[in-house]
């Protein structure tokens, strides 16, 4: 290995699944650079310090800009072996930029649809997995906008460009959809607004590697859903209890959609209900999850997606096969009231517990905590791992219950 | 010699004089209020909270139980009110919480301090040194602790 062989980022955040990329980048002995927005990022020495070279730039959109950024590396003696992002909305360029330094073959095309929900609902509209979807001007009167849908209520009302459950709202009444119409014209993101079918089942997250048309599905994760009228996922199990039937035609529904989507050779993670015996297709975005699910995959299985990701991106033979079978629950933390953060208490507790893997907490001290709004309002969780899931979920729960958030009120 | 009752055998009365009359400037209208004065609306409060010392240390006081509180114990005052012929004062009973919610005694684990009712007659003169503390004691609110469940 040579030490200027580089992996290329477009952005990270400071802890979960990009970082975990970082670090199996490093481990596999590559020269790291991050490129980013964030001019925080370049103050992240602690989150970042596997990171060889930083770069700031702006405009992380901008093409060109990162051309010249890699052809000045190139000629500092850095070879770039793979370019990629697990953030949005960058993964679609990282592909593209792949693709122009001749390095392995992603489906842009396929990437970049998936950025956007409303490409995703048009290219899929033909797919069984489809829920009902219909684009709303946000400029039209609301009363027009409620007397075409208030026979369809519940719905959800979403951004075409929502991450992390964010801009994303369940509407049950004709005040609901008032509120929700009148938020996303302050907020002023987007002209149009997507309609959609509230669909009421358990959820499933799935994570999908396709290798040069092969799609694989490497995990199955149960997520439990609080909501108040917005979607966060507060807990994550794996394995799922679904019977082999549901199992299989899960399979047959998600290989069916990554075909319909286009896509030859990249990841993705999908987000489905179920209902009534058949799937319906919530969201799908263009890299596998974000947050803890790496440290979840990995703890269930043994396989460190993060890991196989640059290596799909590396043109490296996968390992994708599970080493250990593991119960895993994930559980997420979050707050009802919104203030200042004064102190932490109960995290050495919550180590304690049987089968604890992991216990993270993101908000530093003085951070401003706010009742959740997007998944970025998890402010912590933990991971237990067991034999079987009703102990792994137990303790993960009780665990979480330990942490406790000080706050000074506002 | 100092004569009794006098300025020099009373070494708080000096202070409490003063901070009784920076009281009064806290005084009157709810900081809400738009009549209340510029200096209510910053320090949202109306009280100066001290402490005393006896030539024996800190000067305690054990409230009993009323039917507003559990009885506690407190070393942190709020003055009411000041007689300058007689050198006594009327001081209130402030309610010492720490982070957790719960009545602290001691000075570093103080995060708030709620007033009460509980008043108190004393002899100025017992008293060689007062301390003044930060106003924003008072204008804190109940710290939350989440989750709740």
């Amino acid at each position: 290995m040579f030490v200027d062989e580089t992996i290329v980022f477009l952005g990270s955040q400071s802890s979960g699944t990009s970082r975990d990329a970082i670090k199996a980048a490093e481990e596999m002995g590559y020269f790291i650079v991050l490129l980013t927005n964030k001019e925080t990022d370049l103050k992240e020495k602690k989150s970042f310090f596997k990171v060889q070279q930083i770069i700031y730039i702006e405009d992380l959109l901008n093409l060109e800009t990162i051309v010249n950024e890699l052809d000045s590396l190139e000629t500092k003696g850095k070879k770039v072996k793979a370019i990629l992002s697990f953030i949005d909305p960058f993964v679609s360029l990282a592909a593209q930029l792949t693709n122009r330094f001749g390095l392995v073959t992603l489906t842009v095309d396929a990437l970049k649809t998936m950025e956007d929900k409303w490409c995703s609902r048009e290219r899929l509209k033909n797919n069984p997995s489809t829920p009902y979807y219909s684009p709303c001007s946000i400029e039209k009167p609301v009363s027009e906008m409620i007397h075409k849908y208030h026979k369809l209520l519940p719905l959800v009302v979403k951004s075409p460009r929502s991450s992390g459950s964010k801009d994303v709202l369940l509407v049950e009444t004709e005040q609901d959809f008032i509120r929700a119409i009148s938020y996303f014209k302050r907020k002023k993101l987007n002209s149009h607004i997507i309609i959609e079918e509230y669909i009421d089942g358990p959820q499933y997250l799935v994570e999908v590697f396709v290798c040069h048309f092969e799609v694989s599905i490497v995990a199955i994760i149960d997520q439990e859903v609080s909501s108040f009228n917005r979607f966060i996922i507060t807990g994550y199990g794996i394995p799922t209890h679904l019977s082999t039937d549901a199992q299989e035609t899960l399979t047959n529904v998600v290989k069916k959609i990554v075909n319909d989507m286009g896509l030859e050779h990249g990841t993705c993670h999908l987000e489905l209900r179920f209902v009534n015996g058949k799937w319906k297709l919530i969201e799908i975005n263009p890299r596998m999850a974000g947050g803890a699910m790496n440290r979840i995959i990995y703890e269930a299985t043994g396989i460190n997606l993060a890991k196989e990701t640059l290596k799909l991106y590396l043109g490296k033979e996968l390992s994708l096969n599970p080493i250990r079978k593991k119960h895993v629950f994930a559980q997420f933390v979050t707050v009802h009231s919104a203030g200042r953060l004064l102190k932490i208490k109960g995290i050495p507790k919550a180590k304690n517990y049987d089968g604890i893997k992991e216990v993270y907490v993101k908000p530093s001290i003085g951070a401003i905590l706010t009742p959740p709004l997007s998944m970025g309002n998890r402010y912590a969780y933990v991971i237990a791992s067991s034999d079987n899931s009703f102990q792994a979920k137990k303790m993960a729960k009780l665990a979480a219950k330990e942490i406790k958030f000080y706050l000074e009120p506002f | 010699m100092y004569k009794k009752n006098s300025h020099y055998c009373c070494p708080v009365y000096e202070a409490l004089r003063v901070i009784k009359q920076q009281q009064v400037q806290l005084e009157g209208c709810p900081p809400e209020s738009c009549f209340s004065s510029l200096l209510t609306k910053i320090t949202r409060t109306d009280t100066i909270p001290f402490m005393l010392f006896t030539e024996s240390g800190v000067f305690f006081v054990d409230s009993e139980q009323t039917k507003e509180h559990e009885a506690f114990s407190t070393a942190f005052f709020r003055l009411e009110g000041i007689k300058p012929d007689s050198y006594q004062a009327i001081i209130s009973l402030l309610k010492p919480f720490n982070i957790h919610e719960e009545i602290t005694e001691d000075l570093k684990d103080l995060y708030r301090l709620e007033r009460t009712s509980i008043k108190l007659k004393i002899d100025l003169c017992k008293f060689c040194a007062i301390k003044c503390l930060d106003i924003k004691l008072l204008s804190k609110k109940k710290i939350i602790i989440e989750p709740k469940c």
